[in-house]
C-alpha cells in the first residue's frame, strides 16, 4: 500500500515547496504551546472539518476507528455523517482556481493546498487538514466520500519530498469502490451514508497510544463538550478490539449550574454587551464556576476559554485568580455569531489561542471577562473589595507583561530564553595534563610533555570537522601549533584521542612573565565553533588566581516533552550530563551535589546526588545523573512552580587558590511543575522598597539562569505617584518593563531584536557603537517603538 | 511519621494545609488537632506574657510601630515554640517553617509578630534557635545582635553553629557586646562563600573560634599578605 504501485496515475503537483519541511514545521506548530500536540489537534481539525460540512446539527456524527490490516498494518480512519460529502466537479487540475475555490467545490477545497473548507465550521486557513498527513508515518492518507447527491469518489494525498502524489483525478463510483476494497483487503467497506472518511495510513505511535491510552478521548470531550451538550452530538473512538467508546461532556463540569448550588460557586451573564471599533456586538454567555470543595479539575479543564463555532479556541489569560481556586475553576465565553467572524482573524493557526492580543477585538474581550471575574471573586469573598494596593501593584505589572509579550510576538521579537543555537554535541576533554612543579607556572627549559586531547560525539548523529591546538599570548598572538587542522570524523557515542602534543618553554618562542594560552578548537563543516578547551601556564612568573575556578554545565538531558521544561507529577528528566570543569592550573577535590529546591520559596526539596570527585590541572569529568522524578510525596508542597536543579561543587581541600569549602562553581536549571513555563520576557516581578533615590526598576538575572525579573522600587517618587490610579500604575509598569527589557537585550548582545526593533543597520556587534550612538539611535528608539505599539 | 498543618486560610476560610505526604483523612485529621493546639497554646502564651510585662496589653497595628522586645521575650517565646515543636512533632527545618508560617498567619497577634524579612530570615525560628541557649548566656547581648548573627547564612544554615555556642555557654565565658558584633562581621566574611556542610565538626568550630579570637582585618587578607 501506498503512493506507488497503484494502477492510476499518481503525479506530482507542480509545485516548489518541500513539503517534507512543511510537514516539520506544522508539527512543530501543533507541538509549541499553546497547541497541545499532534493527536490533540488531529481530533480538533478532524471534527472542526466534519462539524464544518454538517447539513444540519442533528443527525451528524463523527467516528474514529483503528483498524488493524493482516501483517499488522494499521489504519485510523475518521468519519463524518451527515454531511454534505466533499461536493462539486471532480477535476484533474486545479490550476485553474486563480482565486479562491467556491464554497460548493468541497471536493476541489480539500484536495488543493491551503483551501479551507468553507465558513460553516470553524477551519479557516486549510492548513489543518495537512495534519492528517502528518499523523501518518508514511505521511499518506486516503479519503473517501458519499456526496449528498449520491456520488461516491476515493481520493489520496502524500507527501513526498518536494512533491504532492494524488489520484488524478479521484476515482469515481464503481472504479473507487473496487479499488477501496483492493487497498484494504476489503475491511473497508464504501460508505452508505452522505459522509466523508479520512483514511491516516501507518498513524505515528504518538496518536495510536493517545486513543489507545484514552487522552485523545479526553481531548474531543474538552473542545467539544459544547456541542456535545447543545446538539448532543455524537463523537466516538473505537479501538482496533472493537470497543466503542461515546464522547461525553467532561464529567467534572457536570451538571453546569447557571447559579450557585450544592457546593458549585457560580457567576452568570447572558446577552453581554461588548464594544469594537465603535461598533456593537454581544457576548452570549459568561459563565464562570468554582467546583465544591474538594474536587479538582485535570488542567487541560481549568481556566476560561473562548468557544467559537463549538470548538474550544484559546484560553484568555485572567489575572488574580487565588491560588486555592486555581485547580477547581472554570470557564467559558460563547460569542454571538458576528463576534465570532472578527475575533477569529485574530486566531492563530493552530486554531489554539490568537496571533494578535493587541486588536481591539481579542483586547476588549480579555477586559470584559477580566471585569466580571472581578465582580464575581468579590462576590464569593476571594478578592477583596476596593482592592489591596500590593495586589493591585502585582495584577497591572501580571497585565503589562503579557502586553508586553503579546506586542513582541507581534513585532516578531523572540523572547530571552529563545533562539538558542542548537550546536552538536561534541565534547572536548584534555587528557594527562601535567605541570612540571605544582602549580602552573613554568619557567624556560620546562616542558609540558605527553598530554593529549579526547573528542566524544554524545549526541546521535555522525559528527566531521577539524580540530586544531595551538599556543597563544594576548599581545603576541598565535605562538606555535602544536596540531595541525586535522579532520575528525566521530560516530554518535564514539571517540577521538589527539596524538601526544608537548609544549616546550623556550625564551625564542614564549615571552617572559605573561600568561599563555593553549587552545584547543573544534570546528564543524561549516567552520562553527562547536568545542573548545583552554588551558592557562605562566612563563617565569607566578600563577594568578582566576576569576572563575570552575565551571559546570549541563550538557544535555532528557525532557518528558519535546521543547519544553515542563515536568508534571510522576515525571522524570532522564540522562543529565553535566560537564565538571577545574578551570586552574592545580588539582582541585571536592564534593559535587545535584538537588532541587522550589524557585519561589528556597525550600530544599530532593537531593539527588552527593559524591566526592577529583580533578587534576584543566581537567574535566562528565557526572551523570539518571533521572531526577517529580514524586508527588516529594514535591507535594509546591504543587505548581518553578523549581530549580542545582549542580554545586564545594572545594574538599584548602589550596593556594581557594578554602575547604568553597563553593567553586555552580549550574541552576529550571524546569516547570505541572504548569508550561512562561515564553515570554520577564519569568517574575517584584517589588522592592530600593530607596527613593535609586532606580525606578531594575533587571535581574533569576537564579544566574538565562531568565529575568523586573524589580520595581516601591519607594521611587515616580511610582508613588503612580500607584494612586491602576491605570496609570499600569502604564508605568509597561513603560519600565519596556526600559528594562532594551536594557537586557544590549547586555545580551541581542542584535537582531534590536536591529529589528530600531528598524536600522547597527552592525554585528554593540559593542563597535559609540555610547550616544546606542542610546539615541538603538536604545531609544527601540523602546518608542514598543511604545508605539501599545499606545498607539 | 507522616505530618500535616494548616498553615492559613484563603479568604472565605477554606484551610490551606502542608503535609509531608498527600493528605489524607487522617492528615487533614492531624492538621486540625495541631491547628487547635497552637490556636490554645499561642494565645495563652500571649497572655501571660502581658501578665509578665513582657507584652503589652493593646494590640498593635497591623504594619504600626510595635515595641522591638527584648531577649527575655523572645526566649519565652521561643522556649514555648520549643514545646510545640516536640509535641507537634514538626522538628525538621522544612516542617519547623510551615509551623512558624501558620503561627504567623493564624494564631499569633500583632503583639509577637515582626516584619517579613524574605523567605529564610524567619522571626519565629530565630526564637526557636535562641531558646536552646540558657536565658542568661543569651541576655548578655541585645536582641538585634542576635537577629544580626542569625541572619549569616552559614549560621541559618548549619545548625552545627549552635553547638559552638553551647561550648561557650559550658566555658561560662562572657560575652562582651561590642566583640560579639565584631565577631559576627568576621564570621560573616570567613564565611561568606563558604559551604560549612564540608567541614568536620573541629574544622567548623575553629572556624567560629578564631573569628571569635580575631581582633580587626580578615582572613582573606591574612592569606594575601602570606603570598606576597
Amino acid at each position: 500500500m501506498g503512493g506507488s504501485g497503484m494502477n492510476k496515475p499518481e503525479v506530482s503537483d507542480d509545485v516548489s515547496a518541500n513539503w517534507e519541511k512543511f510537514l516539520e514545521q506544522l508539527v512543530l506548530d501543533y507541538e509549541t504551546p499553546p497547541a497541545m500536540g499532534v493527536p490533540h489537534g488531529l481530533q480538533k481539525d478532524a471534527i472542526q472539518n466534519g462539524w464544518g460540512a454538517k447539513v444540519r446539527e442533528k443527525g451528524w456524527s463523527f467516528e474514529f476507528r483503528l483498524i488493524t490490516l493482516s501483517k499488522g498494518a494499521k489504519l485510523l480512519t475518521m468519519t463524518d455523517a451527515g454531511t454534505f460529502g466533499l461536493t462539486g466537479k471532480v477535476y484533474e487540475s486545479y490550476k485553474q482556481f486563480t482565486g479562491a475555490i467556491p464554497e460548493i467545490e468541497r471536493l476541489a477545497r480539500f484536495e488543493a493546498v491551503f483551501e479551507s473548507g468553507g465558513e460553516s465550521g470553524a477551519g479557516l486557513f486549510g492548513r489543518g487538514k495537512f495534519i492528517f498527513n502528518a499523523a501518518s508515518n508514511s505521511h499518506l492518507i486516503f479519503f473517501d466520500t458519499l456526496t449528498k447527491d449520491g456520488e461516491y469518489r476515493l481520493g489520496m494525498r502524500q507527501f513526498t519530498g518536494r512533491s504532492i502524489e494524488r489520484f488524478k483525478p479521484v476515482y469515481q463510483g464503481e472504479d473507487a469502490r473496487k479499488k477501496l476494497g483492493d487497498l484494504f483487503e476489503g475491511k473497508l467497506k464504501a460508505l452508505t451514508t452522505a459522509g466523508t472518511r479520512i483514511i491516516i495510513v501507518d498513524p505515528t505511535n504518538e496518536v495510536l497510544e493517545s486513543i489507545n491510552g484514552g487522552s485523545f478521548l479526553s481531548a474531543i470531550e474538552e473542545t467539544w463538550w459544547e456541542i456535545i451538550r447543545k446538539y448532543d452530538a455524537r463523537i466516538t473512538v473505537a479501538l482496533a478490539d472493537g470497543s466503542v467508546k461515546v464522547a461525553k461532556v467532561p464529567p467534572e463540569y457536570e451538571p453546569l449550574p447557571e447559579s450557585t448550588k450544592n457546593g458549585w460557586r457560580v457567576y452568570h451573564v447572558a446577552n453581554e454587551p461588548i464594544d469594537v471599533d465603535s461598533t456593537s456586538y454581544r457576548i452570549k454567555h459568561i459563565h464562570f464556576l468554582i467546583l465544591p470543595k474538594g474536587k479538582n479539575l485535570p488542567e487541560p479543564l481549568r481556566g476560561v476559554a473562548v468557544y467559537r463555532k463549538g470548538m474550544k479556541v484559546g484560553e484568555i489569560p485572567l489575572s488574580g485568580i487565588p491560588d486555592e481556586i486555581a485547580d477547581s475553576f472554570f470557564g467559558y465565553m460563547q460569542l454571538m455569531p458576528d463576534l465570532e467572524n472578527i475575533l477569529s482573524k485574530e486566531e492563530n493557526t493552530t486554531h489554539y489561542g490568537f496571533a494578535s492580543r493587541r486588536k481591539a477585538v481579542y483586547r476588549n474581550l480579555r477586559s470584559k471577562c477580566q471585569d466580571h471575574l472581578d465582580i464575581f471573586l468579590q462576590g464569593i469573598g476571594l478578592r477583596k473589595k476596593g482592592g489591596d494596593p500590593d495586589e493591585e501593584a502585582k495584577l497591572a505589572a501580571e497585565e503589562a507583561k503579557a502586553d508586553l509579550d503579546d506586542i513582541m510576538s507581534e513585532l516578531g521579537i523572540p523572547g530571552f530564553g529563545a533562539g538558542k543555537r542548537k550546536r552538536p554535541n561534541v565534547e572536548l576533554r584534555v587528557q594527562d595534563l601535567q605541570f612540571p612543579g605544582e602549580s602552573n607556572s613554568l619557567q624556560f627549559g620546562q616542558s609540558i610533555d605527553g598530554f593529549s586531547y579526547l573528542a566524544s560525539n554524545a549526541s546521535k548523529e555522525e559528527f566531521s570537522g577539524t580540530i586544531e591546538v595551538y599556543t597563544f599570548e594576548r599581545d603576541q598572538g598565535r605562538i606555535e601549533t602544536l596540531l595541525q587542522p586535522t579532520f575528525l570524523e566521530i560516530s554518535p557515542g564514539k571517540e577521538w584521542t589527539s596524538p601526544e602534543l608537548r609544549i616546550r618553554v623556550t625564551p625564542k618562542a614564549y615571552p617572559s612573565g605573561k600568561k599563555v594560552g593553549c587552545v584547543a578548537a573544534i570546528l564543524d563543516d561549516s567552520k562553527t565553533l562547536v568545542a573548545s578547551r583552554r588551558v592557562f601556564f605562566f612563563v617565569e612568573t607566578k600563577p594568578e588566581r582566576p576569576v572563575e575556578l570552575a565551571e559546570i554545565s549541563l550538557r544535555s538531558a532528557e525532557w518528558p516533552r519535546e521543547n519544553s521544561r515542563r515536568v508534571d507529577y510522576g515525571q522524570s528528566i532522564k540522562n543529565l550530563r553535566y560537564e565538571v570543569e577545574n578551570l586552574t592550573g592545580i588539582p582541585m577535590k571536592f564534593r559535587i551535589s545535584v538537588r532541587t529546591f522550589w524557585s519561589a520559596e528556597k525550600i530544599d526539596l530532593d537531593s539527588i546526588v552527593l559524591t566526592d570527585l577529583a580533578l587534576g590541572p584543566f581537567g574535566s569529568e562528565i557526572l551523570s545523573v539518571e533521572s531526577i522524578t517529580a514524586t508527588r510525596e516529594k514535591y507535594e508542597e509546591v504543587r505548581q512552580g518553578k523549581i530549580i536543579i542545582r549542580c554545586q561543587m564545594v572545594a574538599l581541600e584548602e589550596t593556594e587558590f581557594w578554602d575547604k569549602g568553597t563553593r567553586l562553581a555552580r549550574n541552576d536549571t529550571p524546569f516547570y511543575l505541572n504548569k508550561d513555563p512562561a515564553l515570554g520576557f520577564f519569568e517574575d516581578e517584584e517589588f522592592t522598597p530600593l530607596g527613593p533615590n535609586e532606580p525606578r526598576s531594575k533587571a535581574e538575572l533569576v537564579d544566574g539562569v538565562q531568565t529575568w525579573k523586573i524589580v520595581f522600587n516601591t519607594t521611587h517618587p515616580a511610582y508613588l505617584d503612580a500607584r494612586q490610579e491602576t491605570a496609570r500604575l499600569k502604564d508605568y509598569e509597561f513603560e519600565e518593563m519596556v526600559r528594562q527589557t532594551i536594557y537586557v537585550m544590549i547586555r545580551r548582545d541581542q542584535i537582531e531584536s534590536l536591529r529589528r526593533l530600531a528598524a536600522l543597520d547597527i552592525g554585528d556587534s554593540l559593542d563597535e557603537l559609540d555610547p550616544d550612538r546606542l542610546i539615541q539611535e538603538v536604545a531609544y528608539r527601540a523602546t518608542d517603538r514598543i511604545l508605539s505599539a501599545y499606545y498607539g | 511519621m507522616e505530618k500535616a498543618i494548616i498553615v492559613k486560610r484563603s479568604l472565605d476560610g477554606r484551610p490551606v494545609i502542608r503535609s509531608t505526604s498527600p493528605p489524607t483523612a487522617a492528615l487533614e485529621a492531624e492538621a486540625v488537632r495541631i491547628d487547635n493546639l497552637l490556636h490554645k497554646r499561642i494565645a495563652a502564651l500571649e497572655k501571660e506574657l502581658v501578665v509578665a510585662n513582657l507584652l503589652e496589653k493593646t494590640i498593635p497595628d497591623k504594619g504600626g510601630i510595635k515595641a522591638g522586645g527584648d531577649v527575655k521575650l523572645w526566649h519565652t517565646i521561643g522556649s514555648v515554640l520549643r514545646e510545640l515543636v516536640e509535641e507537634t512533632g514538626l522538628s525538621g527545618p522544612r516542617e519547623r517553617r510551615w509551623l512558624w508560617e501558620a503561627i504567623e498567619n493564624l494564631h499569633a497577634t500583632e503583639r509577637i509578630k515582626r516584619a517579613r524579612r524574605g523567605k529564610s530570615r524567619i522571626h519565629f525560628e530565630y526564637c526557636f534557635r535562641l531558646s536552646a541557649l540558657p536565658l542568661d548566656f543569651a541576655e548578655q547581648i541585645n536582641w538585634s545582635e542576635w537577629v544580626t548573627y542569625f541572619d549569616s547564612r552559614s549560621v541559618r544554615e548549619d545548625e552545627r553553629s549552635d553547638k559552638w555556642l553551647q561550648k561557650m555557654v559550658q566555658r561560662k565565658e562572657k560575652i562582651d557586646r561590642k566583640k560579639f558584633r565584631s565577631f559576627t562581621v568576621e564570621l560573616n566574611s570567613r564565611l561568606k562563600n563558604l559551604d560549612t556542610s564540608v567541614l568536620s565538626e573541629a574544622e567548623l568550630d575553629a572556624m567560629y573560634s578564631a573569628a571569635w579570637e580575631h581582633k580587626g582585618g580578615s582572613l582573606k587578607v591574612e592569606r594575601g599578605r602570606q603570598r606576597t
